[in-house]
Protein backbone atom coordinates (compact mmCIF):
# COMPACT_ATOMS: atom_id res chain seq x y z
CA UNK A 1 0.00 0.00 0.00
CA UNK A 2 1.81 3.27 -1.49
CA UNK A 3 0.94 6.89 0.41
CA UNK A 4 1.75 9.63 -2.16
CA UNK A 5 1.59 13.18 -1.34
CA UNK A 6 1.77 15.53 -3.61
CA UNK A 7 2.43 19.34 -2.90
CA UNK A 8 0.34 19.55 -0.07
CA UNK A 9 -0.31 22.99 1.71
CA UNK A 10 -2.70 23.42 4.62
CA UNK A 11 -3.54 26.28 7.07
CA UNK A 12 -4.86 26.85 10.06
CA UNK A 13 -5.18 30.16 11.90
CA UNK A 14 -1.38 31.64 11.69
CA UNK A 15 -0.15 28.32 11.19
CA UNK A 16 1.48 27.20 7.63
CA UNK A 17 1.52 23.74 6.45
CA UNK A 18 3.48 22.59 2.96
CA UNK A 19 4.21 22.31 0.39
CA UNK A 20 4.84 18.56 1.39
CA UNK A 21 5.53 16.33 -0.63
CA UNK A 22 6.50 12.66 0.39
CA UNK A 23 5.94 8.78 -0.87
CA UNK A 24 5.57 6.31 1.33
CA UNK A 25 5.46 2.40 -0.15
CA UNK A 26 4.69 0.20 2.89
CA UNK A 27 7.28 1.19 5.02
CA UNK A 28 6.79 1.85 8.66
CA UNK A 29 7.36 5.94 8.52
CA UNK A 30 8.16 7.59 11.39
CA UNK A 31 7.64 11.52 11.27
CA UNK A 32 9.74 13.90 14.27
CA UNK A 33 8.80 17.09 14.98
CA UNK A 34 8.90 19.66 17.51
CA UNK A 35 5.48 20.48 19.05
CA UNK A 36 3.59 22.76 17.01
CA UNK A 37 5.64 21.51 13.66
CA UNK A 38 2.16 20.36 12.01
CA UNK A 39 2.89 16.42 12.45
CA UNK A 40 -0.04 16.08 13.68
CA UNK A 41 -2.03 17.99 11.16
CA UNK A 42 -0.24 16.67 8.23
CA UNK A 43 -1.50 12.87 9.93
CA UNK A 44 -4.98 14.34 10.12
CA UNK A 45 -4.57 15.30 6.74
CA UNK A 46 -4.12 11.79 5.56
CA UNK A 47 -6.75 10.69 7.63
CA UNK A 48 -9.49 13.12 6.79
CA UNK A 49 -10.09 14.99 9.45
CA UNK A 50 -10.03 18.13 7.02
CA UNK A 51 -9.23 18.67 3.29
CA UNK A 52 -5.84 20.62 2.47
CA UNK A 53 -5.76 23.74 0.64
CA UNK A 54 -4.02 22.52 -2.21
CA UNK A 55 -2.34 19.85 -3.40
CA UNK A 56 -3.54 15.75 -3.47
CA UNK A 57 -2.94 12.37 -1.41
CA UNK A 58 -3.41 9.57 -2.97
CA UNK A 59 -3.48 6.06 -1.31
CA UNK A 60 -2.69 3.37 -3.78
CA UNK A 61 -2.88 5.94 -6.92
CA UNK A 62 -6.58 6.82 -6.11
CA UNK A 63 -6.57 10.55 -5.11
CA UNK A 64 -8.17 10.57 -1.89
CA UNK A 65 -7.68 14.30 -0.76
CA UNK A 66 -11.47 15.03 -0.42
CA UNK A 67 -12.42 11.72 -0.06
CA UNK A 68 -14.44 11.29 3.39
CA UNK A 69 -12.05 9.23 6.31
CA UNK A 70 -14.13 6.23 5.88
CA UNK A 71 -13.33 5.41 2.41
CA UNK A 72 -9.79 5.54 2.63
CA UNK A 73 -9.33 2.27 3.96
CA UNK A 74 -6.82 3.17 7.19
CA UNK A 75 -7.14 3.21 10.65
CA UNK A 76 -6.32 5.97 13.02
CA UNK A 77 -5.16 5.96 16.50
CA UNK A 78 -4.86 9.34 18.46
CA UNK A 79 -2.68 10.01 21.30
CA UNK A 80 -5.36 9.44 24.32
CA UNK A 81 -6.69 6.38 22.24
CA UNK A 82 -10.34 8.14 22.29
CA UNK A 83 -11.69 4.88 23.52
CA UNK A 84 -15.43 4.91 23.31
CA UNK A 85 -16.15 5.58 27.33
CA UNK A 86 -19.78 4.31 27.06
CA UNK A 87 -19.25 0.83 25.85
CA UNK A 88 -17.74 -1.90 26.57
CA UNK A 89 -14.17 -2.93 25.42
CA UNK A 90 -15.94 -5.83 23.06
CA UNK A 91 -18.41 -3.16 21.46
CA UNK A 92 -15.47 -1.07 21.24
CA UNK A 93 -13.47 -3.58 18.71
CA UNK A 94 -16.56 -4.31 17.11
CA UNK A 95 -17.96 -0.61 16.21
CA UNK A 96 -15.98 -0.72 12.97
CA UNK A 97 -16.86 -3.91 12.08
CA UNK A 98 -20.86 -2.93 12.29
CA UNK A 99 -20.39 0.17 10.66
CA UNK A 100 -19.28 -1.49 7.95
CA UNK A 101 -22.09 -3.87 8.13
CA UNK A 102 -20.05 -7.22 8.48
CA UNK A 103 -22.06 -9.80 9.89
CA UNK A 104 -21.72 -10.77 13.41
CA UNK A 105 -20.60 -14.25 12.93
CA UNK A 106 -17.40 -12.51 11.04
CA UNK A 107 -17.40 -9.91 13.99
CA UNK A 108 -16.88 -12.46 16.06
CA UNK A 109 -13.86 -14.22 14.25
CA UNK A 110 -12.70 -11.04 14.03
CA UNK A 111 -12.46 -10.14 17.22
CA UNK A 112 -11.62 -13.33 18.82
CA UNK A 113 -8.46 -13.21 16.45
CA UNK A 114 -6.98 -10.12 17.00
CA UNK A 115 -7.64 -10.23 21.18
CA UNK A 116 -6.12 -13.16 21.13
CA UNK A 117 -3.18 -12.12 19.08
CA UNK A 118 -2.63 -9.47 21.42
CA UNK A 119 -3.67 -10.64 24.53
CA UNK A 120 -6.74 -8.73 25.57
CA UNK A 121 -9.26 -11.79 25.83
CA UNK A 122 -9.98 -11.39 29.21
CA UNK A 123 -10.88 -7.55 28.81
CA UNK A 124 -13.80 -7.92 26.49
CA UNK A 125 -16.72 -7.31 28.98
CA UNK A 126 -14.69 -4.54 30.96
CA UNK A 127 -15.42 -1.12 31.00
CA UNK A 128 -12.54 1.26 29.39
CA UNK A 129 -12.19 3.26 32.06
CA UNK A 130 -11.13 0.29 34.07
CA UNK A 131 -7.96 -0.56 32.01
CA UNK A 132 -4.72 0.75 32.81
CA UNK A 133 -2.56 2.44 30.33
CA UNK A 134 -0.98 -0.29 28.37
CA UNK A 135 -4.39 -2.41 28.25
CA UNK A 136 -5.60 1.01 26.97
CA UNK A 137 -3.49 1.18 24.34
CA UNK A 138 -3.96 -2.12 23.36
CA UNK A 139 -7.73 -2.50 22.86
CA UNK A 140 -7.24 0.82 20.42
CA UNK A 141 -4.73 -0.81 18.42
CA UNK A 142 -7.56 -4.20 18.56
CA UNK A 143 -10.50 -2.00 17.28
CA UNK A 144 -7.81 0.19 14.89
CA UNK A 145 -7.05 -3.81 13.14
CA UNK A 146 -10.06 -5.16 13.10
CA UNK A 147 -11.73 -3.52 10.20
CA UNK A 148 -8.50 -4.83 8.31
CA UNK A 149 -6.68 -1.38 7.33
CA UNK A 150 -3.39 -0.98 4.80
CA UNK A 151 -2.69 1.81 6.20
CA UNK A 152 -2.28 2.78 10.46
CA UNK A 153 -1.76 6.16 11.74
CA UNK A 154 -0.61 6.53 15.22
CA UNK A 155 -0.49 10.02 16.36
CA UNK A 156 2.29 9.41 19.42
CA UNK A 157 0.86 5.75 20.41
CA UNK A 158 3.84 5.60 23.21
CA UNK A 159 3.51 9.31 24.80
CA UNK A 160 1.14 8.13 27.59
CA UNK A 161 3.07 4.94 28.80
CA UNK A 162 5.50 3.69 31.17
CA UNK A 163 9.25 3.08 29.95
CA UNK A 164 8.32 -0.76 30.23
CA UNK A 165 5.07 -0.82 28.50
CA UNK A 166 7.02 1.46 25.70
CA UNK A 167 9.87 -1.32 25.06
CA UNK A 168 6.56 -3.94 25.00
CA UNK A 169 4.51 -1.78 22.67
CA UNK A 170 7.39 -1.24 20.06
CA UNK A 171 8.32 -4.84 20.16
CA UNK A 172 4.43 -5.43 19.19
CA UNK A 173 4.33 -2.79 16.89
CA UNK A 174 7.39 -3.93 14.57
CA UNK A 175 5.51 -7.43 14.78
CA UNK A 176 1.99 -6.20 13.37
CA UNK A 177 3.55 -4.42 10.72
CA UNK A 178 4.61 -7.24 9.16
CA UNK A 179 2.12 -9.39 10.27
CA UNK A 180 -0.64 -7.44 8.92
CA UNK A 181 1.58 -6.31 5.86
CA UNK A 182 0.63 -2.81 6.90
CA UNK A 183 2.22 0.90 5.75
CA UNK A 184 2.26 2.74 9.25
CA UNK A 185 2.68 6.15 9.73
CA UNK A 186 3.58 7.03 13.12
CA UNK A 187 4.05 10.74 14.60
CA UNK A 188 6.32 10.94 17.99
CA UNK A 189 8.85 13.69 19.16
CA UNK A 190 10.80 10.80 20.64
CA UNK A 191 14.37 10.03 18.85
CA UNK A 192 14.55 6.69 20.10
CA UNK A 193 11.25 5.85 19.75
CA UNK A 194 11.87 6.70 15.71
CA UNK A 195 14.94 5.06 15.62
CA UNK A 196 13.88 1.65 17.54
CA UNK A 197 10.76 1.31 14.90
CA UNK A 198 11.29 3.55 11.53
CA UNK A 199 12.08 1.91 8.37
CA UNK A 200 12.32 5.83 6.92
CA UNK A 201 12.08 8.57 9.41
CA UNK A 202 10.62 12.08 8.33
CA UNK A 203 11.72 15.16 9.95
CA UNK A 204 9.01 17.83 10.01
CA UNK A 205 9.65 21.69 11.38
CA UNK A 206 7.75 24.61 10.94
CA UNK A 207 5.50 23.04 8.48
CA UNK A 208 8.02 21.89 6.57
CA UNK A 209 9.52 18.53 5.42
CA UNK A 210 13.25 18.98 6.44
CA UNK A 211 14.51 15.68 5.84
CA UNK A 212 13.17 12.06 4.84
CA UNK A 213 15.05 9.12 4.27
CA UNK A 214 17.03 6.54 6.46
CA UNK A 215 17.31 6.94 9.91
CA UNK A 216 21.20 6.21 9.95
CA UNK A 217 21.61 9.06 7.79
CA UNK A 218 19.96 11.45 9.64
CA UNK A 219 21.12 10.37 13.42
CA UNK A 220 24.65 10.46 11.98
CA UNK A 221 24.61 12.72 9.22
CA UNK A 222 21.81 15.88 9.26
CA UNK A 223 21.27 17.45 6.47
CA UNK A 224 21.28 20.96 8.26
CA UNK A 225 21.95 22.87 11.45
CA UNK A 226 17.73 23.02 12.40
CA UNK A 227 17.04 18.92 12.08
CA UNK A 228 20.76 19.02 13.73
CA UNK A 229 19.52 20.58 16.95
CA UNK A 230 16.49 19.07 17.00
CA UNK A 231 17.62 15.46 16.92
CA UNK A 232 19.15 15.96 20.23
CA UNK A 233 20.31 18.01 22.66
CA UNK A 234 23.48 16.30 23.65
CA UNK A 235 24.52 16.38 20.14
CA UNK A 236 27.38 18.77 19.59
CA UNK A 237 26.84 21.32 16.97
CA UNK A 238 29.42 23.21 16.79
CA UNK A 239 32.00 25.91 14.53
CA UNK A 240 34.15 23.88 12.66
CA UNK A 241 37.08 26.42 13.70
CA UNK A 242 37.61 24.43 17.08
CA UNK A 243 39.27 21.73 14.98
CA UNK A 244 40.32 24.72 12.26
CA UNK A 245 38.07 23.83 9.56
CA UNK A 246 35.56 26.46 8.02
CA UNK A 247 31.78 25.39 8.68
CA UNK A 248 29.45 23.85 11.35
CA UNK A 249 30.22 20.83 12.67
CA UNK A 250 27.89 17.58 13.75
CA UNK A 251 29.81 15.53 16.62
CA UNK A 252 27.75 12.77 18.35
CA UNK A 253 28.76 12.70 22.25
CA UNK A 254 30.22 8.84 21.65
CA UNK A 255 32.71 10.42 18.53
CA UNK A 256 34.50 12.23 21.07
CA UNK A 257 37.12 10.91 23.55
CA UNK A 258 37.88 12.29 26.59
CA UNK A 259 40.89 11.64 28.23
CA UNK A 260 44.50 13.01 29.02
CA UNK A 261 45.60 12.84 25.59
CA UNK A 262 43.98 14.70 23.10
CA UNK A 263 45.01 17.64 20.47
CA UNK A 264 42.19 20.25 22.39
CA UNK A 265 42.25 20.96 26.38
CA UNK A 266 39.21 21.89 28.02
CA UNK A 267 37.69 21.74 31.69
CA UNK A 268 34.82 19.64 32.62
CA UNK A 269 32.21 21.95 33.72
CA UNK A 270 28.86 19.16 33.99
CA UNK A 271 28.47 15.62 34.19
CA UNK A 272 25.07 13.71 33.52
CA UNK A 273 24.87 10.39 34.43
CA UNK A 274 22.89 7.33 32.44
CA UNK A 275 22.19 4.37 31.80
CA UNK A 276 24.38 4.16 28.88
CA UNK A 277 27.34 6.09 30.26
CA UNK A 278 28.57 9.40 31.24
CA UNK A 279 27.29 12.81 29.36
CA UNK A 280 30.54 15.10 30.10
CA UNK A 281 30.34 18.40 29.15
CA UNK A 282 33.43 20.34 28.45
CA UNK A 283 34.11 24.06 28.08
CA UNK A 284 37.10 24.68 24.83
CA UNK A 285 37.85 27.88 24.10
CA UNK A 286 34.06 29.56 24.63
CA UNK A 287 32.40 26.22 23.12
CA UNK A 288 31.06 23.37 24.93
CA UNK A 289 31.16 19.73 23.73
CA UNK A 290 28.92 17.00 25.05
CA UNK A 291 30.75 13.56 25.59
CA UNK A 292 29.43 10.14 26.25
CA UNK A 293 32.28 8.32 28.48
CA UNK A 294 32.46 5.57 30.36
CA UNK A 295 34.14 7.06 33.33
CA UNK A 296 33.23 9.52 35.71
CA UNK A 297 35.44 12.51 35.26
CA UNK A 298 35.61 14.91 38.20
CA UNK A 299 33.56 18.50 37.92
CA UNK A 300 36.72 21.54 36.96
CA UNK A 301 39.45 19.06 36.08
CA UNK A 302 41.29 19.82 32.84
CA UNK A 303 40.94 17.07 30.43
CA UNK A 304 42.17 16.01 26.62
CA UNK A 305 39.52 15.83 23.91
CA UNK A 306 39.74 13.99 21.05
CA UNK A 307 37.29 14.13 18.40
CA UNK A 308 36.85 10.85 16.42
CA UNK A 309 34.29 10.89 14.26
CA UNK A 310 32.28 14.24 12.50
CA UNK A 311 30.37 15.73 9.67
CA UNK A 312 30.23 19.56 8.25
CA UNK A 313 26.74 20.51 7.83
CA UNK A 314 25.85 23.40 5.22
CA UNK A 315 25.58 26.18 6.21
CA UNK A 316 21.90 27.67 5.35
CA UNK A 317 19.86 27.93 8.96
CA UNK A 318 16.32 28.53 8.08
CA UNK A 319 15.07 29.65 11.31
CA UNK A 320 14.72 27.76 14.82
CA UNK A 321 11.61 26.21 15.53
CA UNK B 1 -8.71 35.89 49.82
CA UNK B 2 -9.07 36.56 53.74
CA UNK B 3 -11.74 34.30 55.44
CA UNK B 4 -14.48 37.48 56.30
CA UNK B 5 -14.88 38.11 52.70
CA UNK B 6 -15.55 34.67 52.15
CA UNK B 7 -17.80 34.61 54.61
CA UNK B 8 -19.51 37.15 52.93
CA UNK B 9 -19.78 35.72 49.74
CA UNK B 10 -21.13 32.44 51.18
CA UNK B 11 -23.88 34.86 52.93
CA UNK B 12 -24.84 36.62 49.44
CA UNK B 13 -25.30 32.98 47.43
CA UNK B 14 -27.10 31.66 50.68
CA UNK B 15 -29.59 35.08 50.27
CA UNK B 16 -29.78 33.98 46.87
CA UNK B 17 -31.30 30.39 47.84
CA UNK B 18 -33.25 32.34 50.33
CA UNK B 19 -34.31 34.41 48.33
CA UNK B 20 -36.00 31.56 45.93
CA UNK B 21 -36.98 29.44 48.84
CA UNK B 22 -38.75 32.33 50.41
CA UNK B 23 -41.89 33.14 47.72
CA UNK B 24 -42.46 28.94 47.43
CA UNK B 25 -43.06 28.70 51.03
CA UNK B 26 -45.18 31.36 51.45
CA UNK B 27 -47.16 29.59 48.73
CA UNK B 28 -47.47 26.13 50.15
CA UNK B 29 -48.67 28.01 53.91
CA UNK B 30 -50.64 29.66 52.00
CA UNK B 31 -52.34 26.94 50.04
CA UNK B 32 -51.69 24.14 52.27
CA UNK B 33 -54.13 21.67 52.02
CA UNK B 34 -56.32 23.00 49.20
CA UNK B 35 -53.86 21.62 46.60
CA UNK B 36 -55.56 19.17 46.94
CA UNK B 37 -58.84 20.43 46.24
CA UNK B 38 -57.26 22.01 43.45
CA UNK B 39 -56.00 18.64 42.15
CA UNK B 40 -59.88 17.78 41.84
CA UNK B 41 -60.83 20.45 39.70
CA UNK B 42 -61.94 18.92 36.78
CA UNK B 43 -61.30 22.04 34.77
CA UNK B 44 -57.56 22.16 36.45
CA UNK B 45 -56.60 19.27 35.30
CA UNK B 46 -57.51 19.41 31.43
CA UNK B 47 -55.95 23.00 32.08
CA UNK B 48 -52.71 20.63 33.44
CA UNK B 49 -53.51 17.97 30.52
CA UNK B 50 -53.18 20.75 27.97
CA UNK B 51 -50.22 22.02 29.51
CA UNK B 52 -48.40 18.87 29.79
CA UNK B 53 -49.55 17.86 26.05
CA UNK B 54 -47.91 21.25 24.73
CA UNK B 55 -45.02 21.63 27.08
CA UNK B 56 -43.92 17.59 25.92
CA UNK B 57 -44.79 18.47 21.95
CA UNK B 58 -42.12 21.41 22.31
CA UNK B 59 -39.66 19.61 24.15
CA UNK B 60 -39.77 16.62 21.69
CA UNK B 61 -39.36 19.33 18.75
CA UNK B 62 -36.95 20.48 20.62
CA UNK B 63 -34.93 17.60 20.72
CA UNK B 64 -35.62 16.35 17.01
CA UNK B 65 -34.11 19.96 15.68
CA UNK B 66 -31.69 20.58 18.08
CA UNK B 67 -29.70 17.61 18.15
CA UNK B 68 -28.73 18.31 14.48
CA UNK B 69 -28.48 22.21 14.90
CA UNK B 70 -26.69 21.92 17.77
CA UNK B 71 -24.10 19.29 16.19
CA UNK B 72 -23.73 21.88 13.20
CA UNK B 73 -22.81 24.96 15.89
CA UNK B 74 -20.76 22.91 17.70
CA UNK B 75 -18.53 21.12 14.76
CA UNK B 76 -18.59 23.39 12.24
CA UNK B 77 -16.34 27.05 11.51
CA UNK B 78 -17.85 29.01 8.72
CA UNK B 79 -17.68 32.88 7.37
CA UNK B 80 -20.35 34.52 9.50
CA UNK B 81 -21.31 31.66 12.22
CA UNK B 82 -21.43 34.14 14.57
CA UNK B 83 -24.29 35.84 12.89
CA UNK B 84 -26.35 32.54 13.11
CA UNK B 85 -24.97 32.04 16.93
CA UNK B 86 -26.87 35.49 17.92
CA UNK B 87 -29.57 34.62 16.02
CA UNK B 88 -30.03 31.44 18.32
CA UNK B 89 -30.43 33.68 20.98
CA UNK B 90 -32.97 36.27 19.77
CA UNK B 91 -36.00 33.69 20.79
CA UNK B 92 -34.70 34.42 24.40
CA UNK B 93 -34.43 37.65 24.08
CA UNK B 94 -37.65 38.83 22.56
CA UNK B 95 -40.62 39.51 25.02
CA UNK B 96 -43.09 36.68 25.11
CA UNK B 97 -46.09 38.85 24.21
CA UNK B 98 -44.10 39.78 21.23
CA UNK B 99 -43.27 36.21 20.18
CA UNK B 100 -46.96 35.41 20.17
CA UNK B 101 -47.87 38.86 17.82
CA UNK B 102 -45.03 37.06 15.86
CA UNK B 103 -46.62 33.45 16.00
CA UNK B 104 -49.93 34.99 14.67
CA UNK B 105 -48.28 37.27 11.77
CA UNK B 106 -46.11 34.34 10.64
CA UNK B 107 -48.62 31.47 11.03
CA UNK B 108 -52.39 33.23 11.17
CA UNK B 109 -52.43 36.29 9.08
CA UNK B 110 -52.36 37.05 5.49
CA UNK B 111 -48.91 38.90 6.06
CA UNK B 112 -47.39 35.33 6.41
CA UNK B 113 -48.31 31.82 5.67
CA UNK B 114 -51.59 31.61 7.69
CA UNK B 115 -53.94 31.30 3.88
CA UNK B 116 -52.01 28.50 3.30
CA UNK B 117 -52.22 26.64 6.36
CA UNK B 118 -55.61 27.25 6.70
CA UNK B 119 -56.22 25.46 2.86
CA UNK B 120 -54.42 22.82 4.23
CA UNK B 121 -57.08 22.54 7.62
CA UNK B 122 -54.50 24.01 10.19
CA UNK B 123 -55.47 26.68 12.17
CA UNK B 124 -52.84 28.59 15.11
CA UNK B 125 -55.55 30.69 16.65
CA UNK B 126 -56.45 28.94 19.99
CA UNK B 127 -55.39 25.46 19.16
CA UNK B 128 -52.57 23.67 20.40
CA UNK B 129 -50.83 24.07 16.86
CA UNK B 130 -50.27 27.82 17.67
CA UNK B 131 -49.93 26.95 21.76
CA UNK B 132 -46.64 24.51 20.64
CA UNK B 133 -45.71 26.61 17.92
CA UNK B 134 -44.95 29.86 20.44
CA UNK B 135 -43.87 27.77 23.14
CA UNK B 136 -41.57 25.60 21.06
CA UNK B 137 -40.12 28.94 19.49
CA UNK B 138 -39.34 30.65 23.15
CA UNK B 139 -37.70 27.20 24.72
CA UNK B 140 -36.24 25.58 21.95
CA UNK B 141 -32.86 27.49 22.49
CA UNK B 142 -32.40 26.34 25.86
CA UNK B 143 -32.47 22.72 24.46
CA UNK B 144 -30.21 23.67 21.45
CA UNK B 145 -27.30 25.16 23.75
CA UNK B 146 -27.49 22.31 26.23
CA UNK B 147 -26.50 19.93 23.26
CA UNK B 148 -23.79 22.16 21.76
CA UNK B 149 -21.85 22.26 24.98
CA UNK B 150 -22.51 18.60 25.74
CA UNK B 151 -20.95 17.75 21.36
CA UNK B 152 -18.23 21.01 22.38
CA UNK B 153 -17.13 18.31 24.96
CA UNK B 154 -16.53 15.50 22.79
CA UNK B 155 -12.84 15.10 21.67
CA UNK B 156 -12.84 15.69 17.57
CA UNK B 157 -10.37 12.64 17.46
CA UNK B 158 -12.99 10.21 19.20
CA UNK B 159 -15.41 11.28 15.88
CA UNK B 160 -11.78 11.19 13.69
CA UNK B 161 -11.29 7.58 14.65
CA UNK B 162 -14.66 5.96 14.60
CA UNK B 163 -14.56 7.53 11.15
CA UNK B 164 -12.07 5.98 10.11
CA UNK B 165 -13.00 2.86 11.67
CA UNK B 166 -15.71 2.72 8.65
CA UNK B 167 -18.25 4.99 10.08
CA UNK B 168 -20.10 7.31 8.26
CA UNK B 169 -20.89 11.18 9.51
CA UNK B 170 -24.46 10.04 10.18
CA UNK B 171 -23.58 6.50 11.92
CA UNK B 172 -21.46 8.44 13.94
CA UNK B 173 -23.72 10.81 14.94
CA UNK B 174 -26.22 7.96 15.70
CA UNK B 175 -24.28 5.47 17.33
CA UNK B 176 -21.87 7.45 19.41
CA UNK B 177 -22.57 10.79 19.90
CA UNK B 178 -25.88 10.95 20.48
CA UNK B 179 -25.21 8.04 23.24
CA UNK B 180 -22.66 10.40 24.31
CA UNK B 181 -24.84 13.02 25.44
CA UNK B 182 -27.72 11.51 26.04
CA UNK B 183 -27.97 12.92 29.13
CA UNK B 184 -27.74 16.24 28.20
CA UNK B 185 -30.34 15.93 25.70
CA UNK B 186 -32.95 14.39 28.49
CA UNK B 187 -31.30 17.79 30.44
CA UNK B 188 -32.24 19.98 27.13
CA UNK B 189 -35.49 18.44 26.65
CA UNK B 190 -36.37 19.50 30.46
CA UNK B 191 -35.24 22.51 30.40
CA UNK B 192 -37.14 22.98 27.33
CA UNK B 193 -40.71 21.52 29.21
CA UNK B 194 -40.29 23.90 31.98
CA UNK B 195 -39.73 26.86 30.53
CA UNK B 196 -42.75 25.88 28.74
CA UNK B 197 -45.16 25.09 30.66
CA UNK B 198 -44.59 28.47 32.45
CA UNK B 199 -45.39 30.04 29.81
CA UNK B 200 -47.98 32.54 29.62
CA UNK B 201 -47.51 35.61 27.96
CA UNK B 202 -47.15 34.81 23.84
CA UNK B 203 -50.21 32.34 24.69
CA UNK B 204 -52.47 35.40 25.94
CA UNK B 205 -52.28 35.98 22.14
CA UNK B 206 -52.53 32.90 20.44
CA UNK B 207 -54.15 30.18 22.17
CA UNK B 208 -55.40 31.88 25.30
CA UNK B 209 -57.91 28.95 25.15
CA UNK B 210 -57.05 25.74 23.19
CA UNK B 211 -60.08 23.70 21.03
CA UNK B 212 -59.35 19.80 21.96
CA UNK B 213 -61.81 17.76 20.64
CA UNK B 214 -65.24 19.50 21.51
CA UNK B 215 -63.47 21.07 24.91
CA UNK B 216 -62.60 24.67 25.60
CA UNK B 217 -59.37 24.69 27.44
CA UNK B 218 -56.96 27.41 29.39
CA UNK B 219 -53.16 26.63 29.77
CA UNK B 220 -52.19 26.00 33.12
CA UNK B 221 -50.36 29.44 33.57
CA UNK B 222 -53.31 31.46 31.83
CA UNK B 223 -56.26 29.55 34.43
CA UNK B 224 -54.27 30.55 37.24
CA UNK B 225 -54.20 34.33 35.69
CA UNK B 226 -57.92 34.05 35.50
CA UNK B 227 -58.16 32.49 38.95
CA UNK B 228 -55.95 35.51 40.63
CA UNK B 229 -57.67 38.47 38.45
CA UNK B 230 -61.93 36.92 38.52
CA UNK B 231 -61.40 35.30 42.33
CA UNK B 232 -58.58 36.29 44.35
CA UNK B 233 -55.06 35.53 45.98
CA UNK B 234 -55.84 32.74 47.88
CA UNK B 235 -57.72 31.35 45.17
CA UNK B 236 -54.69 31.48 42.34
CA UNK B 237 -52.53 30.53 45.40
CA UNK B 238 -54.16 27.02 45.33
CA UNK B 239 -53.70 26.56 41.85
CA UNK B 240 -50.21 27.87 41.75
CA UNK B 241 -48.86 25.17 44.32
CA UNK B 242 -50.93 22.39 42.64
CA UNK B 243 -49.15 23.18 39.48
CA UNK B 244 -45.76 23.69 41.09
CA UNK B 245 -46.90 19.82 43.04
CA UNK B 246 -47.11 18.08 39.41
CA UNK B 247 -44.03 19.73 37.96
CA UNK B 248 -42.35 19.00 41.25
CA UNK B 249 -43.33 15.14 40.51
CA UNK B 250 -42.69 14.95 37.45
CA UNK B 251 -39.35 16.28 38.04
CA UNK B 252 -38.71 13.90 40.09
CA UNK B 253 -40.25 10.85 37.90
CA UNK B 254 -37.56 12.26 35.65
CA UNK B 255 -34.73 12.24 37.85
CA UNK B 256 -35.54 8.26 38.64
CA UNK B 257 -35.67 7.55 35.14
CA UNK B 258 -32.06 9.54 33.87
CA UNK B 259 -31.14 7.74 37.37
CA UNK B 260 -31.81 4.50 36.39
CA UNK B 261 -31.10 4.72 32.44
CA UNK B 262 -27.39 5.68 33.98
CA UNK B 263 -27.08 2.37 36.23
CA UNK B 264 -28.26 0.27 33.57
CA UNK B 265 -25.80 2.39 30.80
CA UNK B 266 -22.64 1.37 33.05
CA UNK B 267 -23.62 -2.08 33.47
Amino acid sequence: MSIHINDLTHSLQSFRLGPINLAIEGDYFVLIGPTGSGKSTLLRLIAGAFFPKSGAILIDGVDVTRAPPERRNLSFVPQDYALFSIMSVRSNIEFGLKARGIPRREREKRISYITDRLGISNLLEREPNTLSGGERQKVALARALAPNPRILLLDEPLSMLDSNSRMEFVELLKSIHREYDLTVIHVTHDFEEAYALADKVGVIMNGQLRYVGDKESLFNSPPDIDVARFIGYRNNVVDGRIVGLDGVLFIRPEWIEIGSSGSLRGTVTNVIDSLTGFYVEVAINGNKLVSLTRSRPDLGAEVGVKILKYNVLPRIERGRS
Amino acid sequence: MRDASFKTLIILGLALVAFYLFPIFVLVKVASLSVFHALREPSFLQAIEVTIIMATAASIISVAFGIPLGYFMARYDFRGKYVLDALLDVPIMIPHIVVGIMIVLAFASSYGVGPLLSRLGISFIDTLWGAVAAVTYLSSTYTVRTIETAIRMINPDMELTARTLGATKSYVLMHLIIPYIRRSIANGAMLSWSRSVSEAGALFIIAYYVFLGRSTIVPASIYIYESYIGIGLTNAAMYSAALILVIFVIFIIYKAVIGISDVHSHK
